[in-house]
Parts: structure tokens; C-alpha cells; sequence
């Protein structure tokens, strides 16, 4: 089986909702514990775990992924067994009729979003425009066994079920973001015990798909000098507008120019994968990037960012459609980036002629 | 100050090309010009230009005064089969200053028309307005994709073309004086003998949610922060009175609120004050409208109290924006007046 | 309680010009202070020691309520304004508002202004001036600050009306809560913070300067009103614990202990999931390398409106669920 398959199925069978990602941290240190000199918990739920060189004055790369997944939230607990849920983070409604979740209450249950079946459906009714507050949860129990299970606020998740649809194509729920940590994590494993001159942080970040908080606490805390932010991209599918075909699954792992990230790194990181061959595809984003890469650039005094996405399909979705070619070329840029930025980080870090700074 | 340098001096610095997250060439030209003036400084990771210059005195805290480098612009996202570029702007522009323009491109100066259907051959539906800028396409004379990929990268920039010229009765219009205007008056600032110690920074990216002072506002942690800006004027003859913002040849300005800050009242009646004992023409913008840097000053770490002095400016944001000669005038003296004060903090 | 409630309703704090409530409070705490000061955007910081000093406890409660600022007098004397945070123009229209120097006048609609079209741009202020000249003889230029006259009205049982509870009953709650509480578990800073209600600016740099471990925010919260659907939150239901608002999802850690104070407190309490709003808590969450934060809401109908009402029971809920957490932080385990 595909290594980055391999480890992003381990992850994805974890909960953590935004909001609720705490309740992976234990799971996630048994998993993870072993791969770190260092690893820890901030205060919003970030996992991180560091690898230190034995290089004096070595500087700190950090490897940012996001933890946490769109989801839902009990707002009510309705007779008959049903839940009614807010959004976590921009879910797609239209896909959610009779599809499965996880509700992560005092144990874990499942549940299905109800759906009306067409012969109920007054003509035309399938559509229009379907709202969340027209949904609910359907759970099985009765609602005094349900409110012993789960309350107001308890988070609910789509059911994890990856799945590959062929050699080279697989689909699963949270792919965003846990397939770009798993990518993180295939880099670390293509270093072996190479002592690549860096100090190397990975944070799991939480509280991305609400404000990006994980992402900014948690290099203020770690205080790298430069990060590399992987999170997916929109891949081309027929009638996108035009200017989205310069992302297409398998064709490789994107690259940004934007200016929420550093144009020097991520030009230096063209110009590496070109020389190693890792197929890499260009993209413009002028705008926000939607991603943790501005929240990690303006932290601290500033902390330059390459942000790399693997192209998906369906995102927030149960069914986001990923090409693990994409993912591979996306872990050997990462490795090669730590194999090569100590003695080519001349001119990416600051210079002056004070010593009053 | 010698005010013919000046205008010199701000003409070199509105042509340079320096969109957001592109203003190495700015920040060049800026250290080569204060090269002489025995100032320290640095320049951080993210590209912004931290300046240090002490003056006569000790000044019992730290004061900054910024301004931001960068200028609107575009970025091409996609080549198409037929040798256009798509793009999208880098920074809030108004789509009807975009279509059927020239532009610019950074790399290497290649001019490029932003196509815009004739009218003739528009349909009843979309006649007379103005589409999108995801829709739009620029035109660099190629025939067809590969010619047109030897040529450009997904990522390139571009700017609006140089263009500074005065005009009118001591009007100047040219592209990018937002802000390239405030640099130059901190290059004077710097260049001259201070009464106290002062630091300035020169910022990237305050057109895209003023990231470069946030990052110098962590490293530096001001207690006051000044920002020079260039402020949108709505006095045209279409503009009704009080809902102009701030108008030409009225001074320089000063506000109590924008959408993004509320300044700090003290430094403001100070401010206000010192123009009056100063005879500098001063105004208060009258409508609550747009942002600078200030914002990022005031709650970046532990706080700072901000005052922003700005240049009133027609059609910000477009090839043309136009900018009196005397409020340009105005701010740099104001600004220099307040810099001279030993500003008590309460 | 009642008696801070009235003292801290009628003072004139609008966003940005927040030092009368500030020295106020700053007063009113004084005999229980161990230190205290005012941060350079006008947030007033106040500490009480605890008995673990390795840990910090941020509390925060915002001073500042809507309000207008003048942005042209005219030639006839009318004040032309604009809202200083989120105004509802049809609920403020026809109201008497009172200046920041005292002067009273009168806010309406532009003539011919239909309901519909209505915005705080479209508000006049009537002070009775019969040109610009006196209108400014009485002190009022651009910049100046105006809000709704304070108001605090008794309704049945123990349900209050007033202007300004959005967020004077937080301040109320967290005053209550220094003053009563015994010895705090950690060193809590009860932190009173301004220009919440533009985007919540006061509590980052507050927040940063503190680098707290903890931090709980004190804000209202939308109830049931006739007619609403699915209320976030019942009058007389209780201290909300918040879940969530549109710019933050609450640590469960402190969720979970407040809901086991409240049980063991006998404290009534419910739950608050808000699809809109913003509050100090974000601001909290994120500043430096971040902390566990939550929040604690108390009830409230119509907010941003002049007559916002809730129930002094849910108010004493929530003084004593603040207090319990005070005092007994978060347990260890």
C-alpha cells in the first residue's frame, strides 16, 4: 500500500472537529510520540512534535498541517432521537442528505442526516436551496437514552471510510488537512536519521477552519525561522472558471505565489524542484489563500512561508478525491527543501547594517 | 527641504514597479537613498526595512513612523489557448479602472492591454457594463499559449505604467503616489538632523491587510506609531458636499476614525495643535471610510497609540491618482513639527 | 449588584472614548486591587493575587457601547453622524442621545428616508442649534461622540431594561466577582477592555501583554424573543456556557469545568451555540502562543437596541459561576 495512504488512513480515523481537537491528542501522541525528540499540546489543541539537529545555532523549519476537520455541533436534541447541528467551518449542505456521521458524545456513535424521500417531496422540492436548519440528525436512540450520550455542543464529524479507487486515486472524508500531515510525516520518513542541519518542527494545527488560531499560537510558540505550510487546493474539474487549470490532479503538488507568502522561498523552491524533478505546478493566488500561511507569515516579527497544496476534488465533503501522485511529489519537495535550505539559506534571512535591531 | 528634490525623488519612486510582496526594487532604491545619512538598519525576513536614526536627544520612548512600499497591482493566474493571460488584482481595484488598460509587467517591463470587448460587439445584456476582473484577459501580443508561455510565468506581476507628470495649478497625477508619496517624506525625515531619536519602517504588503506592520510592530513595539498615507478624496464636481471624505488643497489629514482604527484623541488634539501653532494646513476627513497601517500598530502586541497624517489623494487605487503639491508639502512639515516635540505620554 | 448595574449603565463610554467608565470601575475596585493600571489604548488591567502565581487567569468584559460619531455639522444646525460599531438605525431612530461634553439632543431619520433604506449615515442629531455657529459654540465638531441616553427600567419579577448591558452587565458580572470572591485560585487579571464592539481591539493587546493561561470573557448573548424560531439562549434559564460564536469555538476544557461547578454550585446554567456574533474571547485565544479560552453570557433580548432586557437571576447565575471559577479554576486531573 501507498506509504502516504498508509499514514493518512491512521489519521483520518481520527475526531477532532474544529473545536473538539483535543479528543485526538491522546490517540495522536501513541501515533506520532515516537517520530520526535520533543512533542507536546498547546493551549488551543496543536499537536507539535521537533526534531533537533546536533548543529550548533542549526535554524528551525516548521512543517505546518491542520489538525482539525468542517463538522457540526449539536444545537438541540429533538424528540424521536434526532439532533439538530450547526456548521463547523463551510460545509457543502446539498451533499448531506442520508449521508453518515460520527456524533463524539460520551462514547462515539453514529448517525445519519435524515433525508426526505422522493415520494414525500412536493414537486420541484429537491431544488431548491436546502439549509442545515432543515436538517437533522437521525441517531437510533430514544431522546432520554440520547441526552445520556451527548448535549449541546457535543461535535459531530463525517464517518470516516477511505477507500482507493484505483492504484492511484483515493477518496476519504478530512483528507483536508490530514493528507498533507501525512505527506509531512512521508518527508521525515524519506530523512531516515540524515541530520539535514535544521531543526525540524511539525505542528498539527487546530482551529483552522475557524480563524487559523492553531496555526498562529503555535509558531509563536515554537519561533521558526522559516515554515512550509501544506494545505489542499482546488483541482481543476470541468466548469471551473478558466483560470483553475493550472491545478491538475496528478500533474503534481501546487505551488503559490501570493502575497501572504515569502516570493523568494517559493521561488528558490521552484527552482529546487525542477532541479530534482518533483513535478510542481505553479498557481496565482493574488488574494487571501484561505490556508494557515498568513497567520504563520505575520507572526512573530515575520515568518517567511512556501505554501504547497495537493489538488482535491469535493472538498468538505465525505467524499474529497485525492491523486497520491500529487502527495508523493508534495512529501519529496518537503524532504528536499530540509535537505537543501541550511546551506542555501543565504539571502532568504535578514540582513542590515545595525546592530541596534 | 528642497522641495524640487523632492518632487524628483517622489516622480523615481511612483515609477518603480513594487506590487504587494514584490518591493525589493522600492526598498533598493529607499537604502540607497539614506545611505549618507548615518542611519542603521535592517531588513527582516519578509522584506521590510526597519531604519534607526538618532537625533540630538534621547527620546524616553519609542517613536515610529511608517509607510508602506507596495502599490495595488495584478498577477497572472492562467495562460489560455488563444496567448491571453488571466489575472486577478493584487490589492482592492475598482474593475472599471482595469478594463482596457495598459500594464506593466515587473520582470521585464513588457506592456500588456487588458482586452475589453468593444462595445459594438457587446450584447444588449452586458452593454454598457463592465465584467469582472476573473474575466478579464490581458493581451500580450502573442498568438497562442506557447508563445505566450516562453514569455510569462503563473505568478509574474504587473503594475500600471509610470506615468508622473504635474498638471493643472500645482496638481501632480501619477500612479502608486499611495504610498510612495509617504516614503519619500520618511527619506527626508531620515536624510535630516532629528532633535530625537526616531524610527522609521518602510513596510510590504499593506494593500493585502497590512501584513508588513504587523510583523515590525512585534519587532519593533512602538509606543507611538505615526503613518504617513495617502487618504481617498472625494471632491470632484459629481461629489456631494460632506460626503467628500477629505478634499485637495485643504492640507494635510487627520481623523478621528476610520474603518479600521480609532485614533488616539490626545495625539490627535496634539497634532491638531501644532498644525494651528505651526500655520500648517490641516483637515478632518467627514466620513468614516477605509484604513492604513495604523490599525495593525494599535493592536499588534501590546498596543501602541496611533495617529495617521495623510496626503489627500483623487481615484486611489488607479492608474491616476492626483495629489496636491501644497498638502504633500503640508504633511512633511506637520510630521516633521510633531517629530521635533518631546510627545508626553499621559 | 443592582447598584452597579445603575452606576455603570449611566456612564458615557462609547468605543473609543471608554476613560469615564474606566476610572469608574477603576474606583470601584480600588479596596481589592493588588495592581492597577490603564494599558495604552485605555483597557483597564486589574490583579488579583492567587495562590498559584505560576498561572494566570484573563477576564474580560468590554467598556465601550455603540454609539455615533459627527461627521459634519451643517449650515441649519444638523449634526450628521455615523455609527460607531454595529447600529441598528431603526431601533436607535427617535431616541434622545447625550454627548460626551452632556449636551442632549434628539437622533432621526433624514426626511424621506424610507425604513428599509435606513442606515446610521442616514441619522441626524437635532440638538435645537439654529446654524453650525452655535452648534459648535456647545462643543460639538467632527469627531465628537454620542450615544442613547441611559436608561434602566424595572419589568416584572426580576427582569431589567436598560441601554448598554451589551457589555456593562459583563463589567457588572466581573466587578461583582473581584470584589466578592475569596482568594483566587491563579493570579487573575479582571481586564475591562474597549473597542470591542469594532472588532474586538482592545482585549489582543491586553491579552499579549498578559499571556495568560486561562481567559473567560463576559459578554451578552441573544435570547428568546416573540417570534424568533430557535432561541440561542432562554431568559430565565440560567448563566450561558458559550460553545461557540462565528470567531470562536470554546475549549471544551472549559466548558466541561464550568458546566461541573455550575452542577456542583447548584448554579442553573444552559448552553449557547451562536452562528453569528463576535466576542473578547477570540482575541484571547489567539494572542501570543495562545490559551484556553471560553466565555460565560448572560441572556439578553434585543441587544443593540436602546431597551435590551434580561433577568437578574441569570445575572446572579452567571456572578456565581465566574466567582466559583474564580476561585477554584481549573481542577487538575
Amino acid at each position: 500500500m501507498d506509504r502516504i495512504y498508509e499514514i493518512a488512513k491512521a489519521l483520518v480515523a481520527l475526531p477532532g472537529v474544529s473545536g473538539d481537537e483535543q479528543r485526538a491528542l491522546p490517540e495522536l501522541q501513541t501515533l506520532l510520540g515516537g517520530w520526535f525528540d520533543e512533542t507536546g499540546r498547546t493551549p488551543v489543541s496543536s499537536f507539535y512534535g521537533i526534531r533537533r539537529s546536533k548543529q550548533p545555532n542549526a535554524p528551525t523549519v516548521l512543517l505546518d498541517a491542520h489538525l482539525d476537520t468542517v463538522g457540526f455541533v449539536v444545537t438541540r436534541i429533538c424528540d424521536g432521537g434526532f439532533l439538530k447541528v450547526a456548521p463547523i467551518g463551510r460545509v457543502a449542505e446539498k451533499n448531506l442528505s442520508a449521508s453518515e456521521v460520527w456524533i463524539y458524545g460520551e462514547q462515539t456513535i453514529p448517525g445519519v442526516f435524515a433525508s426526505k424521500p422522493p415520494h414525500l417531496q412536493a414537486p420541484g422540492e429537491s431544488e431548491k436551496k436546502l439549509s442545515l436548519s432543515d436538517l437533522s440528525i437521525d441517531t437510533g436512540f430514544s431522546k432520554e437514552k440520547l441526552e445520556e450520550l451527548v448535549k449541546v455542543g457535543t461535535y459531530v464529524g463525517f464517518k470516516a471510510e477511505p477507500e482507493l479507487l484505483n492504484e492511484r486515486i483515493a477518496v476519504s472524508p478530512s483528507f483536508d488537512d490530514r493528507l498533507c500531515a501525512a505527506a509531512h510525516l512521508r518527508a521525515l520518513e524519506l530523512l531516515g536519521d540524515e541530520d539535514v542541519g535544521v531543526n525540524i518542527a511539525f505542528q498539527f494545527s487546530a482551529r483552522e477552519e475557524q480563524g487559523y488560531k492553531g496555526a498562529m499560537t503555535t509558531a509563536y510558540r515554537i519561533d521558526p525561522d522559516i515554515a512550509i505550510v501544506m494545505d489542499v487546493g482546488h483541482a481543476y474539474v470541468p466548469g471551473a472558471p478558466e483560470r483553475r487549470k493550472t491545478a491538475i490532479a496528478g500533474k503534481g503538488c501546487l505551488l503559490s505565489y501570493s502575497p501572504q507568502t515569502s516570493r523568494r522561498l517559493t521561488v528558490w523552491t521552484e527552482a529546487l524542484a525542477k532541479r530534482e524533478n518533483i513535478p510542481v505546478q505553479p498557481i496565482a493566488e493574488p488574494g487571501r489563500t484561505g490556508t494557515n500561511s498568513n497567520a504563520v507569515q505575520t507572526t512573530r516579527n515575520g515568518i517567511p512561508v512556501c505554501l504547497l497544496s495537493i489538488p482535491l476534488k469535493n472538498m468538505h465533503t465525505a467524499n474529497e478525491v485525492a491523486d497520491l501522485r500529487d502527495a508523493r511529489a508534495a512529501a519529496d519537495l518537503v524532504a528536499a527543501i530540509l535537505r537543501n535550505i541550511a546551506k542555501e539559506q543565504e539571502g532568504l534571512f535578514r540582513h542590515g547594517n545595525s546592530s541596534v535591531f | 527641504m528642497e522641495t524640487a528634490a523632492f518632487f524628483n525623488r517622489l516622480k523615481d519612486y511612483c515609477a518603480i514597479p513594487g506590487p504587494s510582496g514584490m518591493e525589493d526594487a522600492v526598498r533598493e532604491q529607499i537604502i540607497a537613498d539614506i545611505s549618507a545619512s548615518g542611519a542603521e538598519y535592517e531588513v527582516d525576513n519578509l522584506g521590510n526595512l526597519i531604519v534607526f536614526k538618532r537625533g540630538r536627544n534621547r527620546r524616553p520612548y519609542k517613536l515610529l513612523l511608517a509607510a508602506h512600499m507596495d502599490e495595488v497591482g495584478f498577477m497572472i493566474s492562467a495562460v489560455t489557448d488563444e496567448g491571453l493571460l488571466c489575472f486577478d488584482a493584487v490589492g482592492g481595484i475598482d474593475r472599471r479602472v482595469v478594463s482596457g488598460r495598459r500594464v506593466r509587467f515587473c520582470k521585464d517591463g513588457r506592456t500588456g492591454i487588458v482586452a475589453s470587448k468593444s462595445i459594438h460587439i457587446q450584447t444588449p445584456e452586458e452593454f454598457g457594463k463592465c465584467e469582472p476582473i476573473p474575466d478579464m484577459r490581458i493581451d500580450i501580443g502573442c498568438a497562442d499559449r506557447a508563445e505566450a508561455e516562453a514569455l510569462v510565468s503563473i505568478g509574474d506581476c504587473a503594475v500600471f505604467p509610470p506615468n508622473y507628470e504635474e498638471f493643472g495649478e500645482g496638481l501632480i497625477k501619477s500612479k502608486a503616489i499611495d504610498d510612495r508619496f509617504g516614503c519619500a517624506v520618511l527619506v527626508e525625515l531620515i536624510n535630516s538632523d532629528l532633535e530625537y531619536d526616531t524610527y522609521f519602517s518602510f513596510n510590504t504588503c499593506e494593500e493585502i491587510g497590512c501584513d508588513g506592520a504587523t510583523e515590525v510592530c512585534h519587532r519593533i513595539r512602538p509606543d507611538v506609531a505615526i503613518i504617513l498615507e495617502a487618504t481617498t478624496a472625494g471632491d470632484t464636481c459629481d461629489a456631494p458636499e460632506g460626503r467628500r471624505a477629505c478634499e485637495l488643497r485643504k492640507g494635510a489629514v487627520l481623523s478621528h476614525m476610520d474603518g479600521g482604527t480609532i485614533y488616539d484623541k490626545d495625539l490627535l488634539s496634539l497634532a491638531l495643535h501644532i498644525g494651528e501653532e505651526a500655520h500648517i494646513p490641516c483637515q478632518l476627513k467627514n466620513i468614516v471610510a477605509g484604513g492604513n497601517e495604523a490599525r495593525s500598530f494599535q493592536t499588534g502586541a501590546s498596543g501602541a497609540r496611533v495617529l495617521a497624517i495623510s496626503a489627500p489623494t483623487r481615484y486611489i487605487h488607479s492608474a491616476c491618482c492626483v495629489a496636491a503639491k501644497e498638502d504633500l508639502l503640508a504633511v512633511e512639515r506637520l510630521t516633521r513639527a510633531i517629530l521635533e516635540r518631546s510627545i508626553p505620554l499621559c | 449588584m443592582l447598584n452597579l448595574m445603575k452606576q455603570f449603565t449611566s456612564a458615557f463610554s462609547v468605543t473609543g472614548w471608554e476613560r469615564p467608565l474606566a476610572g469608574l470601575i477603576q474606583q470601584t475596585l480600588a479596596p481589592v486591587a493588588d495592581e492597577s493600571f490603564i494599558d495604552p489604548l485605555g483597557n483597564l488591567l486589574v490583579l488579583r493575587k492567587g495562590k498559584d502565581s505560576s498561572r494566570k487567569l484573563m477576564i474580560a468584559s468590554h467598556m465601550d457601547e455603540i454609539g455615533f460619531v459627527v461627521t459634519s455639522v451643517d449650515e441649519s444646525g444638523f449634526i450628521h453622524v455615523s455609527n460607531v460599531g454595529g447600529i441598528h438605525a431603526v431601533a436607535s431612530s427617535f431616541h434622545r442621545v447625550r454627548f460626551r461634553n452632556g449636551v442632549i439632543g434628539v437622533i432621526v431619520p433624514e426626511s424621506g428616508v424610507k425604513a428599509a433604506d435606513l442606515n446610521a449615515n442616514k441619522l441626524v442629531v437635532d440638538i435645537g442649534a439654529s446654524d453650525r455657529k452655535s452648534a459648535e459654540k456647545r462643543g460639538i465638531r467632527v469627531g465628537e461622540l454620542c450615544a442613547v441616553m441611559p436608561m434602566l427600567q424595572r419589568l416584572s419579577g426580576s427582569r431589567y431594561a436598560a441601554k448598554a448591558f451589551d457589555d456593562r452587565i459583563g463589567c457588572v458580572v466581573s466587578a461583582y466577582a473581584a470584589l466578592h470572591a475569596d482568594t483566587p485560585a491563579y493570579d487573575t487579571w479582571f481586564v475591562f477592555t474597549v473597542q470591542e464592539e469594532v472588532g474586538c481591539r482592545g482585549a489582543k493587546p491586553a491579552a499579549f501583554r498578559i499571556s495568560p493561561d486561562y481567559a473567560l470573557a463576559l459578554d451578552v448573548t441573544t435570547a428568546d424573543e416573540c417570534g424568533g424560531k430557535a432561541p440561542v439562549t432562554r431568559l430565565g434559564d440560567g448563566a450561558a456556557i458559550k460553545i461557540k460564536d462565528s470567531s470562536v469555538l470554546c475549549a471544551p476544557e472549559i466548558v466541561d469545568r464550568l458546566t461541573e461547578l455550575a452542577k456542583a454550585r447548584k448554579v442553573k446554567y444552559q448552553y449557547e451555540v451562536l452562528t453569528a456574533g463576535g466576542t473578547d474571547t477570540s482575541s484571547m485565544q489567539m494572542a501570543g502562543i495562545g490559551c484556553i479560552a471560553g466565555c460565560i453570557s448572560i441572556p439578553t433580548r434585543y441587544i443593540h437596541s436602546p431597551v435590551e432586557t434580561l433577568d437578574m437571576k441569570d445575572l446572579k447565575a452567571c456572578a456565581d459561576l465566574l466567582t466559583a471559577f474564580v476561585e477554584e479554576g481549573i481542577s487538575e486531573t
